[in-house]
């Protein structure tokens, strides 16, 4: 199992930290996104990988192959460590055409010419870019180009595929395309792929490791789906999904079985969370996390409480609906294109079991997941 | 016992430092980026940081001849001697004061006079529907191609009187009885200095007015502003910032300049630091000329402090729309056939007229008589004839003039091409080193010339190459001290425009190149270079430009066997035989303009950059 | 005075013993082997301030078939290339021809920059005191007026230079950069009776001293009456003697300047009894450098110099070779050195070493 691991590795430029102390292990064939905001330190980390940038501390290995490590001053150049890169821009060199830009890789592995030929065509028919062999790069759209850097890094089949924001440049469209591709080429081939990219929403759909950063550490690794039911943080709650979570400030009003959670004059009360409870005390500051699919309003069971309709945006499937009541303001999701007049009073709660509760001083969650038992006006 | 345990883990450390030692050294030196960043690094220390040391040294240590002075001390001792002169003696007036104020005076006055005839000339290029628009943006920046003293040349020939002997210039033959305040001085160094440097205004101002955003007149247009309150309130305000720019361009320009104030100011004594430095060499007095080089390159350094600390915040004017909407042109009506004429007749003053003038001269045996008896083909192909001008045969019957030719084509070939080769390699590792100090090192040293006026420069260099020093043999009188001068003379341009086409280029093309496992070189040689192709061009053909016209630099490292074009002119004109001196400049310009166009047309550029153009 | 008589004693010491058989000093060099040498040298340099070593030059090619380029250049400058050639151990001059005595006895002989040589064929013949170091010729140069304004000399006394009357009109070349300009001064500080004696019979009231001594007072005085720096004694001479002038000036020029007043249809003289002095006389130096890359056509050339070279210059009135076989100029108006040292101050090269430094700084100090 060639995972790719990373122990306490860290990257300083002067005063600035841009990765922080990282441990992170990178499944073998996994379709791994790094993901945050930008400065977070997710391309310093992949540029480390690549062996483009030298770690200021730490290890990194590829399988049981160590390719970097501070301690013995180690450190194997690029083309040593098995990997191809795509960058953000494609960085293909524009005097050569497309056929030289993907042999040149080849060339450098000393093959001969047939087998460059024969490695070139390969890529090329992969990517459906044959047509375009004696072109220059600056005669491609972008999507063409962005194809010939997929196959310029695939040729010489390396066992890991790094990629910087690839898509990043291309229009929404193209990028869909694109997807589909990489996904494709993710199955055909026995890749490691590791992918950086701010857009969650990409990381979500791709992946099958999602790690998220920020300010140069770990947040949360997990499989998409669970980073997104389950963040470990507000942070990661916050910055995946779109719109972004609804999240109530709140205190802890009564902790029995039950827990009584105050936001404005709401009570929420979520069945009791299983862990980390013992230091929480009465009035404890909470913030309540609910996605906007998990807000009912069509046909909310009761519990329910009334707000009232303040904006609808439709998106041609479904319509963002914003509500209002007092100093609180949800934004639900209606799955058909439903327009509720602004200004109507309805009914909303929550779905039960996928309220999130969140430390408010930590970010932390504080819970697997809690059942929202009753939903009420404060007296 | 535990002493003993503790034993093979300090040994373990130990083999883990030597192997960390060992790995990590091998890497660096197998690291061409870093290698050549450090070699880059030596090398303009040597060629740069040394010779300012060298120059702080030479101003307070006892130079060879001064024994004759200062008695009781031997030479290279310590001594103050040079800077009490200069700043507090007896003759330290004339030594200092009188040439700082000089300096600053002309130099003010000459950038003020050369920021008004830019900016007005620019705006009419770029904001009127001026005719003729894109032969005038042409022709405006002609005069700074020219050396800066072809026009101090033919203002002597024009208004020279006899005050200081020889023949004296058209209008005193004509009878008409010139002051020494027209004929020489202030005035005459003002006019030609900024009908030199004015294209640097007309540059970066037109640029200025060309990149900003016509919507902002327009608004102000719409709200009720005419023609005139626009242009003061709104328009002159937004290009203040690339005026303030040209102003201390030039006017650092005009501090360091010699060329123009030794032809127009030395017959009368009337001498600015550049001149006073070079009088000092050339009386003998090499300490004094060091202290005021020093002198020279702190008040070009506080220009270009105070510039950087000024236009740095401000520059952000000029760029506020990355992309201008089409200019609305100011239409001048029926004015604008008038405008033209002016604008022509003004062009056709500063350069057809010179030039000519500098041409006719030539062919003269008397200058002014428009006879045909008085035309003589002697100054150009003349036979030596004993008793005119030493017994010199005309300029292009003279080997001098073709050995300084081959010799000022060779600088120019040289300097351009070390030049190019060191802007590449600069650029490519402070751009590949960014955030280190390697990076930052080679990138501020390789500014520093820029600080240090070319006469200063040269006397610096003169002073350091002189002797052995180390390992590296003398180098004075050789053609080699003359290239090293001027290439390091132009490192900041080389620097300049190789970092910004790495920056360009981006580090991802070579990155690229890393990960496919080719080597340095094969990067280098087939990614990085075949890039910078078009920008090579350019690197090459300006410094080869640049060094062609040179002056005030190598007149002091020049030697007999070392003869340039541009120091033959000079010296020409010191033993008082103009004619050969306008030849012979006329012949420079022939070259540089011929050069200029060769490289337009291969690059497909305008130095005026399409100004007036569409 | 005192000096002037030595000199005189010296002169006519000379002339006596110049009918006698005289025993050479030194051993004879082997000409015929210093030929072969310098003509596999090659190519000889010469730096000198003169244009006239051209035709000096010219004829050395002609004779010997060796190469020579030789360059113009001021006394500063050929004695601070000698001092980096030397020190830079560069190929430069083989043969120095300077007009600076200070530098040359102060610096380049006793440092060991360039050695005196005097060939052995001239032992005998060049006047003893002529010979450390070597001079090869005299050049007087003198104060001159415009004779078509003026029928006999406008001045009487060099004090008249400093009077209100010729403030502006008077021409030399810039002593910071003529070093005899600056070693007649050195000669006048050291002439104080006679400047004094000038002074009265000129204005018939003793000096009144703002300065040291007679002598430093005169150069003040000129120095603040203006005169007017000029670049070459062709432009002084031409300056003053050109024809049409209103209120032409008078100016210090080498005399063998008159030799252009026909073809330049100058009106222009010396002028004759000028009190104390009408100007002064000056040596032009030879020297070999001490790295010498030919030294044999070096010596080879210093001989041709003495012999047939200063011809170059004799040929015309003003020039006076130390080799008293070369003759005087028919048309010399006073008919040789010694008459012009009379007239004139020769230059004495302790002096100039002695007042050098302060004596630049006094005129710049002064002439601003």
């Amino acid at each position: 199992m060639p995972d790719i691991r990373l122990e306490n590795l860290t990257k300083r430029w002067g005063d600035v930290v841009a990765v922080d102390n990282l441990n992170l292990t990178i499944p073998d064939r996994s379709f791994t996104c790094l993901l945050g905001p930008s400065g977070c330190g997710k391309t310093t980390t992949l540029r480390m990988i690549a062996g483009l940038e030298e770690p200021t501390r730490g290890k990194i290995s590829n399988g049981d192959k160590l390719v970097f490590c501070s301690e013995r001053g180690l450190s194997l150049s690029p083309d040593k460590r098995d990997v191809g890169l795509i960058f953000q821009n494609y960085a293909l060199w524009p005097h050569m055409t497309v056929f030289q830009n993907i042999a040149f890789g080849l060339e450098m592995k000393k093959m001969s010419r047939s087998q460059v030929e024969e490695r070139v065509k390969e890529a090329a028919g992969w990517m459906q870019i044959d047509e375009y062999l004696q072109r220059y790069p600056s005669e491609l759209s972008g999507g063409q180009q962005q194809r010939v850097a997929l196959a310029r890094s695939l040729a010489p089949r390396p066992n890991c595929l790094l990629m910087d924001e690839p898509l990043s440049n291309l229009d929404a469209k193209l990028r869909m395309d694109m997807r589909t591709e990489l996904k494709r080429i993710h199955a055909e081939t026995n890749m490691t792929i590791v992918y950086v990219t701010h857009d969650q929403l990409e990381a979500i759909s791709m992946a099958t490791t999602v790690v998220v950063m920020k300010d140069g550490k770990l947040e949360q690794c997990d499989e998409p789906l669970r980073l997104y039911k389950y963040p470990n943080n507000l942070f990661v709650a916050d910055f995946v999904g779109s719109p972004s979570i609804n999240l109530l400030k709140g205190k802890i009003v009564e902790l029995r079985d039950v827990w009584t959670v105050q936001c404005g004059d709401w009570l929420l009360s979520l069945k009791k969370a299983p862990y980390g409870d013992t230091a929480i005390k009465n009035g404890h500051e909470v913030v309540v996390g609910v996605r906007c699919e998990d807000i009912l309003i069509s046909n909310p069971e009761p519990p329910a409480i009334g707000m009232l309709v303040y904006s609808n945006l439709p998106t041609g499937s479904d319509t963002f609906v914003r509500l209002r009541h007092e100093d609180i303001s949800l934004t639900a999701k209606l799955s058909e294109a439903d327009i509720i007049p602004t200004g109507s009073e309805i009914n909303a709660s929550f779905r039960p079991e996928r309220v999130l509760l969140f430390d408010s001083k930590t970010g932390e969650r504080m819970s697997e997941g809690s059942s929202l038992v009753n939903f009420s006006i404060a007296p | 016992m535990g002493l003993h345990s503790a034993q093979p883990a300090a040994g373990n450390r130990l083999a883990v430092l030597c192997e960390r030692g060992w790995n990590r050294s091998k890497r660096i030196l197998s690291n061409p980026p870093l290698v050549l960043s450090i070699a880059l690094l030596v090398i303009s220390i040597y060629l740069v940081i040394v010779p300012l040391i060298s120059v702080l040294i030479s101003s307070v240590t006892l130079h060879s001849r001064d024994t004759l002075r200062v008695f009781g001390k031997k030479v290279g001792e310590f001594t103050t001697y040079y800077l009490k002169r200069v700043f507090a003696s007896d003759i330290s007036d004339v030594l200092f004061y009188e040439p700082l104020m000089n300096t600053l005076i002309v130099s003010f006055l000459m950038s003020v006079l050369a920021i008004c005839i830019g900016t007005i000339l620019a705006w009419f290029v770029v904001r009127t529907d001026l005719p003729f628009k894109r032969f005038i943006s042409n022709m405006a920046v002609v005069p700074f191609i020219l050396p800066s003293w072809t026009l101090s040349l033919a203002w002597l020939t024009i208004f020279k009187n006899r005050t200081i002997g020889g023949t004296t210039g058209i209008l005193e033959y004509f009878g008409v009885q010139l002051p020494d305040w027209i004929s020489y001085g202030p005035l005459p160094i003002i006019i030609t200095m900024a009908l030199h440097y004015y294209p640097f205004t007309f540059m970066l101002v037109g640029s200025a007015f060309k990149g900003f955003d016509t919507r902002l007149e327009e608004a102000a247009f719409v709200l009720g502003g005419n023609q005139r309150t626009i242009l003061r309130r709104v328009v002159l305000p937004m290009v203040s910032p690339a005026i303030a720019s040209s102003f201390i361009l030039t006017i650092s320009r005009g501090i360091g300049s010699f060329s123009t104030p030794v032809f127009l100011g030395n017959p009368i004594n009337y001498r600015v630091l550049s001149t006073r430095l070079f009088a000092s060499l050339q009386a003998g007095s090499p300490g004094d000329a060091y202290v005021i080089s020093l002198v020279m390159i702190l008040l070009a350094a506080t220009f270009i402090f105070i510039s950087n600390r000024i236009i740095g915040k401000r520059k952000s004017f000029v760029t506020i729309s990355g992309q201008a909407p089409r200019a609305k042109l100011i239409s001048l009506g029926k004015w604008r056939f008038v405008a033209s004429a002016g604008i022509l007749l003004f062009l056709f003053a500063v350069i057809v007229v010179p030039l000519f003038v500098l041409a006719a001269d030539t062919f003269m045996r008397v200058p002014g008589v428009y006879s045909p008896s008085n035309f003589t083909l002697h100054y150009w192909i003349g036979k030596s004839t004993p008793g005119i001008l030493d017994g010199r045969p005309g300029i292009l019957r003279d080997p001098d003039t073709w050995k300084a030719f081959l010799n000022s084509v060779k600088l120019g070939l040289s300097t351009s091409v070390l030049s190019a080769i060191f802007g590449i390699l600069i650029g490519y590792t402070v751009v590949n080193l960014r955030g280190t100090w390697l990076s930052s090192a080679l990138d501020q040293i390789s500014f520093l010339p820029y600080l240090i006026p070319s006469i200063a420069f040269g006397a610096i260099y003169l002073s350091l190459f002189a002797q052995q020093r180390g390992p590296i043999p003398s180098l004075y009188g050789t053609f080699m001290l003359i290239i090293l001068a001027t290439t390091a003379k132009n490192f900041p341009f080389a620097a300049k425009s190789g970092i910004s086409a790495m920056i360009q280029l981006g580090h991802e093309i070579e990155e690229a190149g890393i990960i496919a496992g080719a080597s340095w070189l094969t990067r280098m040689r087939r990614l990085v270079l075949p890039l910078q192709r078009s920008g090579l061009l350019n690197a090459l053909i300006l410094p080869f430009i640049s060094a062609m016209r040179e002056l005030s630099m190598v007149v002091i490292l020049i030697t007999p066997g070392t003869q340039l074009l541009t120091t033959l002119t000079f010296r020409y004109s010191d033993y008082g035989f103009y004619h050969m001196s306008n030849a012979v400049v006329l012949l420079l310009v022939i070259v540089i303009v011929v050069m200029t166009y060769i490289m337009q047309r291969i690059t497909g550029s305008e130095l005026s950059e399409g100004l007036g153009g569409n | 005075m005192k000096r002037f008589a030595t000199l005189l004693l010296v002169l006519s010491l000379i002339l006596m013993l110049g009918g006698v058989s005289f025993p050479v000093l030194a051993a004879d060099e082997d000409w015929n082997a210093i030929t072969d040498a310098a003509k596999n040298e090659g190519l000889l340099i010469v730096y000198n301030p003169s244009s006239r070593m051209g035709e000096a030059a010219e004829g050395f090619t002609a004779k010997y078939g060796i190469a020579v380029q030789w360059a113009k250049m001021n006394d500063v400058e050929v004695s601070d290339r000698v001092v980096r050639e030397h020190e830079a151990k560069a190929r430069g001059a083989d043969v120095i021809v300077t007009e600076d005595a200070a530098i040359l006895m102060a610096q380049l002989l006793p440092q060991g920059y360039v050695v005196n040589y005097i060939p052995s064929t001239h032992k005998a013949i060049i006047p003893v005191e002529y010979q450390d170091p070597l001079i090869y010729q005299f050049q007087p140069r003198i104060i001159g007026y415009n004779t078509e304004a003026y029928d006999e000399s406008p001045i009487e006394s060099l004090w008249d230079l400093t009077t209100p009357e010729w403030r502006g009109k008077v021409l030399m070349r810039d002593p910071q950069f003529t070093s005899t300009n600056l070693a007649w001064f050195a000669e006048i500080v050291e002439a104080t009776d006679e400047m004094e004696a000038a002074y009265e019979k000129r204005f018939g009231e003793p000096i009144t001293l703002t300065t040291p001594n007679a002598g430093w007072e005169f150069i003040k005085r000129l120095a603040n009456n203006k005169p007017i720096m000029f670049k070459s004694d062709t432009d002084v001479a031409e300056a003053v003697g050109a024809r049409g002038q209103a209120d032409p000036p008078v100016g210090l020029y080498v005399l063998s300047k008159h030799r252009d007043i026909p073809a330049k249809n100058l009106a222009l003289e010396a002028c004759y009894g000028l009190e104390p002095y009408m100007g002064y006389l000056y040596p032009a130096y030879v020297a070999i450098t001490a790295n010498a890359a030919s030294p044999n056509a070096a010596k080879l050339f210093v001989r041709y110099l003495l012999e047939e070279g200063v011809k170059a210059w004799t040929k015309d009135l003003g020039n006076f070779a130390t080799d008293p076989r070369i003759p005087t100029h028919p048309d010399d108006p006073l008919g040789g050195t010694e008459a012009w040292a009379k007239v004139t101050m020769p230059l004495n090269a302790q002096t100039t070493v002695k007042h050098y430094g302060e004596l630049f700084d006094f005129w710049m100090k002064h002439a601003k």
